[in-house]
């Protein structure tokens, strides 16, 4: 398994540029998820990687060895397309061999992986059966299994869970972490779905607009989001944002609310969004100082049956909070609710970027 | 509201009104006359198609007088035409030459077509060079004439099989790259992508995945290379007059006396000749049927 750098990293596509300045450094065994919107650059990085774009600037290491002037055929990775690209007119024995013959095998060795792999994967009883006879969790899984026989030096997967229905896509995502585990594999993994991204990774690189937002580990993500795009995108429901002026120790909203900040803030700018994720905002505010309260309507309630999603109107802002209570309030009644200060973000109105600390300082300290 | 079903089959309102079988009878009426006229266009059209074939089946059993009269149909029917064709020319010896020339050149065509489509599209080189071919078409095919006669002069390749069968084979290349252009098309490219990251070479690619899963185009491609080539009368009667290389079209023309031509022997071997493309056509024609890549991708 490799060790992965990327360096200043560009790419122009007929005039647009598609990757700016990326750089990022992938750790041997190290399972990195590359989240962001559609279009936003994460497949084309995953290409670059694997040689299938050539870059118009910066460089790509294996292990310190520069690969950019390598064609895919001389990278050793192997990769998992979004589409499985099994090769039709082959049966799956023969999917799964096709690498293993590029390099040379020996049969008894091709077989002894092809069994390995069939085994871990479940594919035995299909091993002899061509790609259209399987369905869509079968392909998937062929796509895995041609990717993990061939021991290559770093494993790239494109979306590959998005073609799978929810409970196949809960089991194969516990797969794979298994297995990266287990085997120690170096795994790039792009995905739009923030939970699989945070379920699976070790580290999760944001991506918006051909650039990397920001790099951490999934709580850092969660707890000290770089911005609010960041923010915005990690965590389901999204997060709340409320603008607002800064006077002494609280946030005025627009709407004439009052959100008071934690004792000891850095300074900052004056014109400031608050973001306040809806599991950190709480209908029972019996226990919370009426700083950190807000007056609010209810205007929609969703039941998910564990939980709740409430929308209300608060100081002109619609809120979304996450309720666990059996009791739900009726719509269109005047409710307040508590939010706990210390889990409040707040973001330069200007620049979208994170006032105040960037990471866990407590927990680095110990 | 409620609604009563007649006896004949009719929804009734309690109004009195139908409700939903007369819009449905007339959505069915409609559908019945505009399958008539469908029916009845394509008849039509099938009829404009095969009526040259008719009539030239029925100028084979006409004698020249009957022939120059302009009936479809004739009084008395003789087969003398028919042995007569093959007598005053060795008619399947030039279908036979035909059938050769025009076959290893579709080969021919297919072996530089089908890997420079593959470069084309796959790895992004020269395609300018498929757009530059196929603009020769532009000009009639007689411009080339005079330099393809020097040119296969200088190369000894007059009235042989080797000269025919590799300008044909070079000729119909534009063609081929541009019909290969959208059967690869179809092929999804991250299976060339999944071969090369699996450490297959890039003609190796081709060979083992793209060729495979290109058989239908190849097939439907090199009938029509076969059937431009094996159509082909301007350079073969130039190029290819001696009778050891002598090819059916320029046969045909053969029955063109002095004074007269002879339609009913004419008709004979048109007839003749256009037999072994069908037959080439049938054996084939499963194979022209597509879905090849049914499974490969998602």
């Amino acid at each position: 398994m490799a060790r992965i750098e990327l360096t200043g990293l560009n790419k122009d596509f007929a005039g647009r540029q598609v990757l700016s300045d990326i750089n990022l450094s992938i750790a041997e065994g190290e399972f990195l998820a590359l989240v962001g919107p559609s279009g936003c650059g994460k497949s084309t990085l995953l290409r670059v990687i694997a040689g299938l774009e050539p870059i118009s600037s910066g460089s790509v290491a294996f292990d310190g060895e520069p690969v950019d002037t390598l064609p895919p055929q001389a990278r050793n990775i192997a990769m998992v397309f979004q589409s499985y690209a099994l090769y039709p007119h082959m049966k799956v024995r023969d999917n799964l061999a096709f690498g293993l013959k590029q390099h040379g095998l020996p049969r008894s060795e091709r077989d002894r992986r092809i069994a390995v792999a069939a085994q871990a994967l479940e594919l035995e009883p299909l091993l002899d059966r061509y790609p259209r006879a399987l369905s869509g969790g079968q392909r998937q899984r062929v796509a895995l299994g041609r990717a993990m026989v061939r021991e290559p030096r770093a494993f790239l997967l494109d979306e590959p869970l998005s073609n799978l229905d929810a409970q196949l896509r809960v089991s194969t995502r516990l797969e794979i972490r298994t297995l990266q585990k287990r085997l120690g594999m170096t795994m790039i993994y792009t995905t739009h779905d923030q939970v699989e991204a945070i379920t699976l990774a070790d580290r999760i690189a944001v991506m918006s607009a051909g650039r990397i937002v920001q790099v951490a580990t999934p709580l850092d993500l969660y707890d000290f989001p770089a911005n609010r795009f960041v923010a915005g995108f990690i965590g389901s429901p999204a997060m709340n944002f409320i603008p607002g002026t800064r006077r002494a120790d609280a946030i005025h909203t627009a709407g004439g609310a009052v959100i008071g900040l934690p004792e000891g803030d850095v300074d900052g700018p004056d014109d400031i969004v608050v973001g306040l994720r809806p599991e950190h905002l709480t209908l029972d505010i019996d226990s919370v100082p009426a700083a950190h309260r807000l007056d609010a309507t209810v205007r929609h309630v969703e039941n998910l049956g564990s939980e709740a999603e409430i929308y209300v109107e608060a100081g002109g802002t619609r809120l979304c909070l996450r309720h666990f209570g059996r009791r739900l309030p009726d719509i269109g009644t005047q409710v307040r609710i508590g939010f706990d200060p210390a889990r409040l973000h707040l973001f330069d109105a200007r620049s979208n970027e994170r006032i105040g600390p960037r990471h866990d300082t407590r927990v680095n300290a110990s | 509201m409620t609604i009563d079903i007649g006896l004949d089959g009719k929804v009734v309102s309690e109004k009195g009104q139908v409700v939903a079988t007369e819009r449905t009878h007339r959505a069915a009426s409609w559908l019945g006359l505009g399958r008539m006229i469908s029916a009845l266009l394509i008849a039509l059209y099938a009829a404009f198609l095969l009526l040259p074939i008719a009539f030239l089946v029925s100028l084979t059993f006409k004698t020249r007088d009957e022939v120059l009269l302009g009936r479809f149909l004739t009084d008395k029917p003789t087969l003398e035409n028919w042995w007569k064709a093959f007598q005053v020319i060795h008619l399947t010896d030039y279908v036979w030459h035909s059938v050769v020339i025009a076959s290893l050149s579709a080969v021919v065509t297919l072996i530089v077509a089908a890997p420079a489509t593959y470069a084309a599209v796959r790895l992004r080189h020269g395609a300018f060079l498929g757009s530059l071919a196929l603009s020769s078409y532009v000009a009639p095919p007689v411009v080339a004439l005079l330099p393809l006669f020097f040119l296969m002069r200088w190369l000894g390749l007059l009235n042989s099989f080797p000269g025919m069968i590799l300008l044909y084979g070079i000729m119909n290349v534009p063609v081929a790259y541009w019909l290969l252009l959208g059967f690869l098309r179809k092929i999804p490219s991250a299976l060339d992508e999944a071969a090369w990251i699996d450490g297959a070479g890039f003609f190796k690619t081709f060979l083992v995945i793209d060729l495979p899963l290109l058989a239908p185009g190849l097939v439907a491609t090199g009938l029509i290379c076969l059937i431009l080539a094996y159509n082909e009368f301007l350079f073969a009667s130039l190029f290819a007059q001696d009778d050891s290389v002598r090819g059916l079209t320029v046969a045909i023309s053969l029955f063109q006396g002095d004074r007269f031509v002879n339609f009913g022997q004419m008709a004979v071997a048109s007839l003749v000749g256009i037999a072994p493309i069908y037959v080439i056509a049938l054996l084939f024609q499963d194979r022209l049927i597509g879905g090849l890549t049914a499974g490969s991708v998602k």
